[in-house]
């Protein structure tokens, strides 16, 4: 027990909070009053970047500052205390241009919480010590910390203690990891977002979740972040938006920007959102759009968005019917990268007319010399391009298959549709009576 | 992304298209504006002092339209909530104590929108134990289950009832003559009931609740810079419709109640008194603005409270949201409206405190509002190339240190009126 606690009372002197370094009392090699303590700038970089320099504040109605490099902070106790002399500090009226500090671009600011996919308030920061320096280690954003602020801590933690020793109120901090801290905060001249190494942790929150959460930011913040990720996790952001929210998103993109991530959608999901464009936009963004893809994307507009040729996708794995087990495994491992669903592969005769269905199961047990058509399931089902969506649910659930090839008259494969088409159709039509979808889960 | 039309015919419909869309901000602020606390403000301060008071409209909407077109252009600009703002820029002890203040403030108008249900139904026979708790219980659901944005726009339909007015106050028969006089040619007496008359005024009609209600608003909307002359329109729209059904309010009850020499309380006392002198029409469309202006403020005033403070505080917030994924937000809401109903519902409350209390406390935020808006709207940081211009800094600044002066005036008048009276 009394190890647990040594322990505990030994990390506590370590971490500090920034709240209560702020506004401390700043003094010169000679114990002569500096200022006090305004803001600290971080070295960005690191996964914990560390403190960088000090900023001190003097005077309160024509107030002034000045940056002292961390270097020069000799000791950080009840009062800063500095190892140079009050004389060398230079003040001026505004603060110079820092990359990062804490005050300003992080303490009461929201930042994205990119483990619990969340939009967090910052309530509190806590620096770890390390040798000389600090290091920014948690951001606090639990209910003791703004009662801290106030400073009320004791009093609440008294008034707390005597209804309930045990609540979770006293023994659990709600801290982010730095580590999952991005920051959201913007350079007003250049419109740009600082980036921290938590980057890369925001493409792996999932697409869905990453809308929801850049729509809790402001329009701003939002594009700032949007504009970080990489085109694919764009396209696939995109796609999870509602209508309402692409409008928003594509009010600020320009028209290239806009065509490239059409360009890198689905294609059905590209027609649901070209559909509902004005079509002097649709023309526009056709236009800039690569012309195989785009000569797709109209046909596929052509459907009406109920019917079979609406649902339906045109990426999918279509094979000649002559081709071996072995060479269709191999090409399946080197061409269908884009492609999401892989389990049925469609076999097309040379004028593209479907010929059967089979699996990447049979494949693999299938013997490897055999031609491919040998493995096709001995139905072959389809629907037609102007199916209504109702016959292709219909069909898909009564034979159970995930995925079904879409034809014309002549029996000529145009695309297929997969379940979650269908899903997202029937969910539309469950929540009509409903009038918004809801967020989170 | 636009169409490509050069006519000016189509200009004109394009712009038109985008006003309509833009619409709306400016105006349900305006409508809100003109709530219970507000028509009983007017009411009285037209029975009590007839076309005397009439002038302060001026300065109050040369005020209104100064300090909203600047929430509109940090709502457009920032894309962030006052709240978030001030909670961003002066930390957390001075967001606290606004939030507390407002809170507060907001309790008692909340409680003196239900006592405007209670009084207009009053007029209509129904006793406020069963009105009451009925539109208590109907905003609730509307806001927890129904849909709010339909809601919303139902209202802003309805604000166009608040027109009542104008007719109450032409059946009112009023010299216009004197009335144009007055609104022209200000009169001042320096004492403890007049000057509280014009804090009322200029209090009620620009409420701080109401700075951080508009900027949420245009920032829901998510408005553009480019569409900044639509925001900027729809602001003065809602500031002229503010102080229009304000101007006819006090014309109804001086042209009648100043008259007759009947003072009155309350918004209800002034459509009862309007009977006998107007006809039960005008009595009746009067209490009938009264109830819509109530509901329609006893439904947004604990929403966007509950709204703000979650939004300071980091907590979740949204109608969005489900009661266990914003506990905070429900609470506060919920309680708003039970405090406010159970004020309201008890025998003999002190219905006239409340209102004049909740009035002085707005009266005292509004400063702590204004000056940090407008140190805010003056970053470079914040605003960019967008912060005030020197106009916008004097009308902005001056409102705050005559609002400071009024109020301090207020509480040191008792003290002082004895030495007034010696110079006399």
């Amino acid at each position: 027990m009394i190890n647990i606690n040594d322990a505990k009372a030994k990390a506590a002197a370590m971490f500090i909070h920034f709240s209560q370094i702020l506004k401390k009392d700043v003094r010169d090699a000679d114990g002569k009053f500096a200022g006090s303590v305004w803001d600290i700038s971080l070295k960005l970089g690191e996964v914990y970047p560390k403190t960088d320099a000090l900023i001190i504040r003097r005077g309160f109605f024509r107030r002034q500052y000045a940056c002292v490099p961390w270097s020069s902070v000799s000791s950080m106790e009840d009062e800063v205390i500095l190892n140079m002399k009050g004389e060398g500090l230079i003040f001026g009226p505004t603060i110079k241009d820092h990359d990062f500090l804490i005050k300003r671009d992080v303490l009461d600011q929201q930042v994205v919480d990119t483990y619990n996919h969340k939009v967090r308030r910052v309530n509190d920061i806590h620096l770890l010590k390390v040798d000389h320096e600090y290091v920014i280690a948690h951001v606090d954003i639990g209910l003791r910390s703004l009662i801290r602020r106030l400073g009320w801590e004791r009093l609440v933690d008294t008034l707390v203690k005597i209804f309930r020793k045990n609540s979770d109120y006293l023994r659990k901090e709600e801290l982010v990891s730095w580590k999952y801290v991005q920051p959201v905060s913007m350079n007003p001249a250049s419109m740009t977002m600082k980036l921290s190494v938590s980057e890369k942790q925001l493409s792996s929150i999932p697409a869905a979740d990453l809308g929801d959460i850049i729509f809790d930011l402001t329009p701003f913040q939002r594009m700032g972040i949007f504009r970080t990720l990489d085109i694919h996790t764009k396209a696939k952001v995109f796609e999870n938006l509602n209508f309402e929210e692409q409008k928003a998103i594509l009010r600020e993109l320009d028209k290239k920007e806009a065509a490239l991530i059409v360009t890198h959608m689905s294609s059905d999901e590209a027609t649901d959102l070209l559909e509902k464009l004005p079509q002097g936009t649709v023309k526009n963004l056709l236009t800039l759009i690569e012309s195989n893809r785009s000569k797709k994307l109209s046909t596929l507009l052509g459907y009406s968005s109920d019917s079979a040729g609406g649902l339906m996708t045109t990426e999918f794995v279509s094979m000649a019917e002559t081709m071996t087990v072995t060479s269709a495994i191999e090409y399946i491992k080197t061409q269908t990268k884009d492609v999401d669903t892989v389990p049925y592969i469609y076999l097309v005769d040379e004028k593209n007319h479907l010929k059967g269905v089979t699996t990447i199961r049979k494949l693999l047990f299938a013997d490897p010399k055999e031609t491919i058509s040998k493995t096709v399931f001995p139905k072959t089902l389809y629907v037609h391009l102007h199916d209504g969506m109702k016959e292709v649910a219909y069909i898909m659930d009564k034979y159970k298959v995930s995925a079904i090839p879409v034809v014309d008259e002549n029996k000529v494969l145009h695309g297929i549709i997969t379940m979650d088409d269908v899903l997202g159709q029937v969910i539309a039509i469950a929540w009509r009576k409903r009038p918004s979808t809801p967020k989170g889960a | 992304m636009n169409g490509n039309g050069n006519s000016r015919s189509s200009n004109f419909w394009r712009n038109l298209l985008i006003f309509a869309s833009v619409l709306g901000p400016g105006i349900i602020t305006g409508s809100v504006d003109n709530d219970a606390g507000g028509i009983t403000t007017y009411s009285v301060a037209g029975a009590l002092y007839g076309y005397k008071l009439l002038w302060t409209l001026i300065p109050s909407f040369i005020v209104l339209a100064v300090v909203q077109e600047m929430n509109a252009r940090m709502g457009v600009v920032t894309g962030k909530g006052l709240a978030d703002l001030i909670r961003e820029n002066f930390g957390v002890k001075i967001t606290f104590f606004i939030f507390l203040g407002l809170v507060a403030a907001d309790i008692g108008n909340t409680a003196t929108e239900f006592a405007g249900v209670a009084g207009s139904m009053a007029i209509f026979g129904i006793n406020k134990y069963i009105s009451v708790p009925i539109a208590a219980c109907a905003v609730w659901i509307l806001v927890v289950k129904g849909n709010y944005r339909i809601a919303e726009k139902i209202f802003l339909l309805f604000s166009f009832c608040l027109l009542s007015y104008v007719i109450s106050a032409i059946l009112a028969k009023p010299d216009w003559t004197n009335v144009g006089a007055a609104l022209i040619r200000p009169t001042m007496h320096f004492n403890k009931e007049y000057l509280s008359m014009v804090l009322g005024i200029v209090g009620t009609t620009i409420a701080p609740w109401m700075q951080f209600y508009m900027q949420s608003a245009v920032m829901e909307k998510g408005l553009k810079i480019e569409e900044y002359k639509f925001v900027l329109w729809d602001v003065i729209i809602g500031c002229i419709a503010t102080v229009v059904v304000a101007f006819f309010i006090i014309v109804a009850c001086a042209a009648t109640l100043h008259v007759n020499g009947i003072t009155i309380n309350e918004a209800k006392d002034a459509a009862v008194s309007l009977k006998p002198f107007a006809g039960i029409f005008a009595s009746q469309l009067f209490a009938f603005g009264l109830f819509v202006a109530s509901i329609f403020s006893a439904t947004i005033l604990p929403l966007a409270t509950a709204f703000y403070v979650c939004e300071a505080f980091g907590f979740e917030a949204g109608i969005n949201k489900k009661l266990n994924e914003a506990p905070q937000f429900y609470v506060l809401f919920t309680s708003i409206i039970a405090i406010g109903v159970f004020i309201i519902l008890l025998p003999n409350a002190p219905l006239i405190a409340i209102t004049i209390w909740s009035q002085v406390l707005n009266a005292m935020l509004l400063p702590a509002v204004l000056i940090s808006m407008i140190l805010m709207v003056n970053n470079k940081r914040i605003m960019g190339k967008y912060t005030n211009n020197g106009f916008q800094n004097i009308v902005g600044w001056s409102t705050t240190i005559i609002l400071i002066g009024l109020t301090v005036m207020l509480i040191i008048s008792p003290m002082i009126t004895p030495f007034l009276k010696l110079f006399k």
